[in-house]
């Protein structure tokens, strides 16, 4: 069973995409392979025209890949994870520890940025994380089921914003998702995947139009009937 | 309430209870350690082993150690205390140290009923003990030559004991005084067995004072009322011992007045709340508050204005070591490293481990080792002279970073669960950790070496134990030489099984898989070759085997990292990222 079939793709820069699929589509292999955590068998990662190498700390400064659950320190604290997120990126120069202060306020993540990770709940452990990638600001981030991760609303509104503003700064953003309805939203462009292969891309826009005519009959299961009410 | 194992609606209450998020996870915590102190094998080994030391010593060796009868009889009244203390320690194990009390405390039970039930699953331990204790009568059978009716005895005698027992601990688990008892105990036993190994004297004057003090010491210790009369019924019959069963079956009779006792004295609950909740009470000590604030990591409520003072003040982006406070070998290693790598040692370790202090502590531990061979050396034991020699050997090799090789930073190097995600996620790539790895690992091995070396000098000059000095110098160089490949491989990867067993060779490759095995098998290979060489007198070859053994671990963390640059490990993701 091959997870990834003839993927074939171009993330151009400020632009937010979404990977919408089933469980067990391949949108988080895309992503993996993407951040160079798995290897194709056959094909390239390309990084602004460049193979990309994991090896080269360079270009993986360059990339940020948030997990649905996050890969972080259990025994330490919010704000300790934080330092070695910025450190390693380099981001940690003048004006990081306000861009810290006013991020982890608006994530309500203060009072408990001296507790140890481990105690935290998912949706705050998945904030820390989120906070120390924003920080970070790498060109490329890697957003595996963000919409999923447990964050309560207040978490949620300041992805949207940060993602927005960071397409603004001409970053590249992907985000794995089921949610197609929020995927418009969010997303400029939907790369639909389905058993491995990309089954559509392009305009968020035009993907509900192109799914209710004739040529997007495969599509078509990405917008269910509303449900009947219940008697 | 009837306390009962697993008992359905107790662990429902108890799911309930630990349904918040952050008990769950102390009590999980907690319970993993927990387990890992209280072994269900522990106290049955514990119990077993000098049981069954006692036993060896005591059956065919009876008369050639010069036991009377009174001092045979003592002596096995001493064997079988320790089953008994076994039981003590279950029981207490699971009163003192429970990890669900915290959910026991949210839950509507009473001390009384939580104390029945965890002494209830402390006697679980009782038939692996009976099972023990049956073997120690057999053996006394076929010591007695009365194999047949005293294996029909053995059972009786071996439930006759549990009964006995399960009060008896019960008692000592009740009182504060049950432990040093058991030291009292323990003491003796393992100097009388160490001296009396090595000096003659020392046991010709234990056999001395069992013979001497023998009936006295089987009519006080509980253990003796069972196993006095049981004994002189394997030598034909029971004569005015069988008295002792009177005590012994008031003993047994008095089990719910011991667990009555226990319920009254020993608190778990309010144990919990001191431990969980509450402030400790006004007499306790600052070092208890302090102990109770790191073991549960918890640290006062902060208000959001003075995580807004830290985090202005920059100091979490600070380094967060000051190599100033720490031992002469971190300072060393502090200057040798990059700032780099200095950044890595700070995120692998979490504050810098303690070398220094170990490799004062086992300096100071091969001088005594030292000394004692040289006391010991004239007795020109065999199997004493070995053992003396490897446990020098092995502490030698202490003081280098070749045994036990880099604590907290084994789980960050290798790939093992810890390592991974740091390793995929963040800007970290494997060959650099392995580089700076190896790095301070040959720092450490070479302050290490020169005492290390002069220690297997000085195991031949002055121990008179061991090989000439000129050999035990080679044979630490070769062990330490060995040693290092096999951190190459231990770089791979902390704890093989990942690797070698549970590999998913989608990326890597079955050909690849099998280059690595065939490499560490080589690397097996070459040292054995290497130790059989020094042993049997060819040190130049024993330390060409021994390059030659580093060079296939060293093969075998370059042909990784490798792979792993190519993208080729693909269990460097661990199973909850894999989502999809």
């Amino acid at each position: 069973m091959v997870a990834l079939d003839s993927v074939s793709a171009v993330f151009e820069p400020g632009r937010i995409v979404a990977v919408v699929g089933a469980n067990g589509a391949g949108k988080t292999t895309l992503l993996r392979v993407l951040a160079g955590l798995s290897g194709p068998d056959d094909g390239e990662v390309f990084l602004d025209g460049r193979p990309f190498d994991r090896g080269d700390l360079t270009a993986r400064r360059r990339i940020a890949f948030l997990p649905d659950f996050p890969g972080l320190f259990p025994e330490e604290t919010v704000l300790r994870n934080l330092a070695i997120t910025l450190r390693l990126y380099g981001a940690d120069g003048p004006g990081a520890e306000q861009r810290v202060l006013d991020l982890l306020g608006d994530l309500d993540l203060l009072p408990a940025c001296e507790m140890p990770v481990g105690t935290l709940s998912r949706g705050q452990t998945y904030k820390t994380a989120l906070a120390g990638l924003v920080v970070s600001a790498p060109d490329l981030w890697l957003l595996d089921e963000p919409l999923a991760s447990g964050m309560d609303p207040r978490g949620l509104s300041v992805l949207r914003r940060e993602m927005r503003s960071a397409a603004r700064r001409g970053r590249t953003l992907l985000f794995t998702t089921q949610l197609v309805e929020l995927a418009e939203n969010i997303a400029d462009r939907i790369l639909v995947i389905r058993n491995g292969k990309v089954v559509w891309q392009g305009p968020a826009a035009a993907l509900r139009q192109i799914a209710a005519s004739p040529a997007g009959a495969e599509l078509a299961d990405l917008f269910p009937p509303p449900e009947e009410p219940v008697p | 309430m009837k306390p009962r194992d697993h008992d359905p609606a107790f662990l429902r209450r108890l799911r309930f209870a630990a349904r918040d998020r952050i008990v769950r996870q102390r009590i999980r915590r907690l319970r993993r350690s927990w387990r890992h102190q209280n072994l269900r094998l522990g106290p049955v080994l514990f119990s077993a082993v000098p049981l069954l030391a006692l036993t060896a010593c005591a059956g065919p060796g009876v008369e050639r150690l010069g036991l009377t009868r009174a001092g045979r009889d003592a002596l096995w009244a001493y064997a079988l205390c320790f089953p008994l203390f076994a039981l003590k320690n279950s029981i207490q194990a699971r009163l003192g140290y429970w990890p669900d009390v915290y959910a026991a405390l949210r839950l509507p039970v009473s001390n009384d009923w939580l104390v029945r039930r965890q002494w209830a699953r402390g006697i679980r331990v009782t038939p692996l003990l009976a099972a023990i204790v049956f073997a120690a009568a057999s053996m006394m059978a076929w010591t007695a030559d009365a194999v047949g009716p005293g294996w029909l005895g053995a059972l009786p005698f071996a439930l006759l004991f549990v009964a006995m027992a399960v009060p008896a601990s019960t008692w000592l688990a009740a009182t504060p005084w049950g432990g040093r008892l058991e030291v009292a105990l323990w003491t003796p036993l393992v100097g009388a067995w160490i001296g009396g190994a090595a000096f003659p004297s020392v046991r010709t004057a234990g056999v001395a004072f069992l013979n001497s003090a023998g009936d006295w010491i089987a009519w006080i210790l509980p253990t003796g009322w069972v196993a006095r009369p049981f004994l002189h019924w394997l030598e034909g019959g029971p004569g005015l011992e069988v008295l002792a069963l009177l005590p012994a079956a008031l003993l047994a009779l008095s089990v719910r007045r011991a667990v009555r006792c226990l319920v009254n004295r020993v608190r778990p609950l309010d144990w919990g709340l001191v431990r969980w909740f509450s402030q400790p009470p006004e007499e306790a000590s600052l070092e208890m508050q302090e102990a109770l604030d790191s073991m549960l990591g918890e640290k006062p409520a902060r208000t959001a204005e003075d995580a807004r003072l830290t985090i202005l003040s920059r100091k979490f982006l600070e380094p967060s070591e000051s190599p100033e406070k720490a031992g002469w070998i971190e300072r060393f290693l502090w200057r040798q490293w990059t700032p780099r790598e200095r950044f890595l040692a700070e995120i692998a370790f979490s504050g810098l481990p303690p070398w220094s202090a170990r490799y004062l502590k086992l300096a100071a531990l091969l001088g005594v080792w030292v000394l004692l061979g040289c006391l010991a050396g004239p007795l020109d034991i065999a199997w004493l002279r070995w053992s003396w020699l490897l446990t020098a050997l092995t502490l030698a090799l202490g003081l280098t970073p070749a045994v036990a090789p880099l604590g907290r930073l084994e789980a960050f190097c290798g790939l093992g669960h810890g390592s991974v995600k740091f390793l995929a996620i963040l800007p970290v790539s494997l060959p650099e950790v392995a580089r700076w790895t190896l790095r301070t690992t040959a720092l450490r091995t070479i302050l290490g070496m020169p005492l290390a070396m002069a220690c297997g000098a000085a195991f031949g000059k002055w121990g008179g134990m061991g090989p000439s000095p000129r050999d035990g110098v080679l044979m630490i160089v070769a062990a330490v030489v060995v040693l290092s490949g096999f951190q190459a491989i231990w770089v791979v990867n902390q704890g093989l099984g990942r690797l070698w067993f549970r590999l998913h060779v989608g990326r890597f490759g079955w050909l690849r898989g099998l280059v690595t095995l065939a490499l560490f098998i080589l690397w097996c290979v070459f040292a054995l070759l290497a130790l059989l060489t020094m042993a049997t007198g060819h040190p130049g070859l024993g330390i060409a085997l021994a390059l030659g053994a580093t060079i296939c671990g060293w093969a075998v963390l370059l042909h990784t990292c490798r792979q792993w640059r190519r993208g080729g490990l693909e269990w460097l993701i661990p199973p909850e990222m894999q989502t999809e």
